[in-house]
């Protein structure tokens, strides 16, 4: 061997070991995707796989806007309904038997924010109920045919455009045929439009889309949807080419995906008794905040660092929820031990168990999609809070801003909130105007440096002679070479 | 049948995840990656396969480069990455080795971890990654001394700001 080849092997060896040294995430075989795409086919059975090779056809009349009244609000509820008391037990099978117009779970859309579910009526019967290819179906029809019940706050239902006829049309009357066949965990909807979409614009077309691949993934099993239209090549909603498979990831608006590296953190393990809560929206919008709280009891005190495990998943269960995040105490006990069905988007449930070969307990959280999550550790009470989302625009995968809220109107003085994964927990921020000038810059200090995120809470003054339009940044800078990562921008109109 | 999948399952899934990792730098994708060519080996079959390793890593490189394409900041990514703490210098000199890794082209950088993670032959590595078979030693050597060119820059930035 040459001196050249002896030194080239030399560092080859030198990176094999490198990458050897590389944590990875080793999911374990049981949740592999060959071995679920087994467990999935044998769950169905023929019957299943027969119906799925016949893609079944639904022919809907859209003749009910004949009788809408014309109050410009298309799908704005007249008489509200409560979606609380038509919630379905945790984790229905795929065969539980579904009673004519049952409630299905459907999504709307909101401005800047990624969409929201909720059950409305299918008026579907349980035979074509009874198949995911009619689930599917009944879904979009639910939507497109979408007159009664309330929706989500600040939500919109673009669905209920499609193939409106336009007001020059005349007849008022036309129809829309939707046609689902499944391989895999992909859904193919065809859409036989005589009318067209009847959307307008980059933010109704992308709106749509957003609704019609959430509502669409909604099955169990399935992750992507692929839109088209009958005899063209890609659906094209407005100008918006649809021209490949997409899942909730690809329309969620957010710029980066929760991690699925499996967070552990190796703190005190004293034992300890557990409780929890959640909200919705309330933290910020969008965002899901999970919260257990430790109490030590007798033996007392209060640990900055208590023993814990989060990962996040891909749900493979046949339940509500794409993804799944599974939180591991260890020495710790919740008295509950119960599952609630939350429904409130992002989080779908909340299981609560013992594991069963360590004394640990175990939370797990139905999600609707892979939206960045963080974890953070507060003190007094000891506190792990798992937080899910927030606005896409001021999340990104090391730092969340909850407040300001993007587009609100402001003083001068702004407090800023959030959590940031920044090195030496080092975080920056700085004001541009209108025209993208800095106007005022500084820092901040997110609490806690580590694997888990720190908070952080400061007051941001904005010049005297800044007015308007102007955008809160906030990143951390790379130690490598300075530059700005995790940006994100909050837009505000200062008063 | 499962059993079967479960033993292969156990002994390549990690190794693969790593390579892909190191190829493409993105923890996400290289998982992705490397479920995938486990369904498509799935698919096909072992028995149809002749030498699985390299096939799946094959497979899963070709993804990850198809995912690179809409891929976000590379740096962001691994800049996320957590710190190993065995000693200062030794986890820094791996880190700009599997940094250095990433500035090479796409191509370089399979045919570098399957020439010295997977321990692939020169024969191998050209029929697999479509490569003719007299340009794998010269990719390489290019590839590597890229590699020590830069992995020396970033002891020096070091030293310096020592």
């Amino acid at each position: 061997m040459s001196d050249e080849r002896r030194d080239d092997e030399i560092i080859g060896r030198a990176l094999s070991r490198a990458i050897e040294t590389i944590d990875v995430n080793q999911t374990p075989f049981e949740r592999s995707r060959i071995a679920t795409a087994a467990a999935r086919r044998s769950i169905f059975g023929l019957w299943q796989i027969a119906t799925a090779a016949a893609a079944i056809v639904l022919a809907l009349a859209i003749g009910s806007w004949l009788t809408r009244p014309t109050d410009g609000q298309p799908g704005v509820a007249a008489t509200p309904t409560t979606p609380a008391s038509r919630v379905p037990s945790v984790e229905p099978s795929a065969s539980a038997v579904v009673a004519t117009s049952a409630p299905i779970w459907v999504y709307f859309v909101r401005d800047g924010l990624p969409p929201v579910g909720t059950y409305v009526d299918s008026h579907s019967g349980s035979a074509v109920l009874s198949s995911p290819e009619g689930r599917i179906g009944s879904r979009i029809s639910a939507l497109t045919n979408f007159t009664s019940g309330s929706l989500p706050a600040g939500a919109t239902n673009p669905g209920s455009l499609i193939a409106k006829p336009s007001p020059t049309a005349g007849t008022g009357r036309s129809s829309i045929g939707i046609s689902v066949s499944i391989q895999g965990d992909l859904a193919k909807v065809e859409f036989d439009l005589s009318p067209g979409w009847s959307v307008r614009g980059s933010a109704q077309s992308l709106a749509l889309l957003q609704q019609l691949v959430y509502t669409i993934t909604e099955e169990p099993g399935i992750r992507r949807a692929l839109i088209t239209e009958k005899g063209k090549p890609n659906a094209v909603i407005d100008q918006l080419v649809v021209d490949r498979p997409l899942s909730r990831e690809d329309v969620s608006g957010y710029t980066s995906s929760g991690s699925l590296d499996p967070l552990q953190i190796g703190g005190v393990s004293s034992a300890a008794q557990l409780s929890t809560n959640y909200s919705v929206d309330s933290v910020a919008p969008g965002l899901a905040r999970f919260v257990i709280t430790f109490d030590y009891g007798a033996s007392g005190g209060s640990s900055t660092d208590p023993q814990f495990t989060a990962t996040l998943l891909p749900e493979t269960q046949a339940t509500s929820g794409k993804f799944e995040i599974e939180i591991t105490v260890p020495n710790g006990s919740d008295a509950t031990t119960s599952a609630t069905q939350v429904d409130r988007s992002p989080l779908r449930w909340i299981a609560v168990g013992k594991s069963n070969s360590t004394r640990a307990q175990t939370y797990r959280l139905g999600l609707d999609d892979q939206r960045p999550w963080r974890a953070i550790v507060l003190s007094n009470p000891t506190r792990i809070v798992i937080d899910v989302g927030g606005v896409p625009q001021a999340t990104s995968d090391s730092v969340a801003v909850y407040s300001p809220r993007a587009g609100t109107t402001t003083g001068r003085t702004v407090t800023v909130t959030g959590a940031a994964r920044a090195f030496e927990a080092h975080v920056n921020w700085r004001i541009k105007d209108s025209a993208g000038r800095e106007v005022g810059n500084g820092f901040m200090s997110a609490s806690i440096f580590g694997p888990t995120w720190g908070t952080f809470d400061t007051s941001v003054t904005i010049p005297a002679n800044v007015s308007g339009n102007v955008t809160l940044e906030v990143f951390w800078p790379s130690p490598k070479d300075g530059s700005e990562l995790g940006l994100v921008q909050v837009p505000l109109t200062v008063r | 049948m499962t059993d079967r999948w479960r033993e292969v399952y156990d002994r390549e899934y990690p190794r693969l995840v790593r390579a892909l990792l190191a190829i493409g730098r993105d923890p996400a994708a290289a998982e992705d990656a490397a479920q995938e060519a486990f369904v498509k080996a799935h698919r096909t079959g072992l028995d149809n396969i002749e030498k699985l390793s390299a096939w799946l890593l094959v497979v899963g490189a070709r993804e990850v480069f198809r995912r690179a394409k809409r891929a976000r900041r590379e740096d962001e990514v691994w800049a996320s990455l957590p710190p190993r703490d065995d000693g200062f210098d030794t986890t820094a000199d791996r880190i700009d080795l599997l940094a250095a890794l990433g500035e090479l082209p796409e191509r370089q950088r399979a045919v570098v971890v399957a020439r010295y993670y997977y321990g692939l032959s020169y024969d191998e590595i050209a029929e697999h990654f479509d490569i003719k078979s007299g340009t794998v030693g010269a990719t390489l050597h290019q590839a590597i001394e890229r590699l020590r060119q830069i992995q020396l820059a970033g002891r020096l930035a070091r030293g310096a700001m020592r």
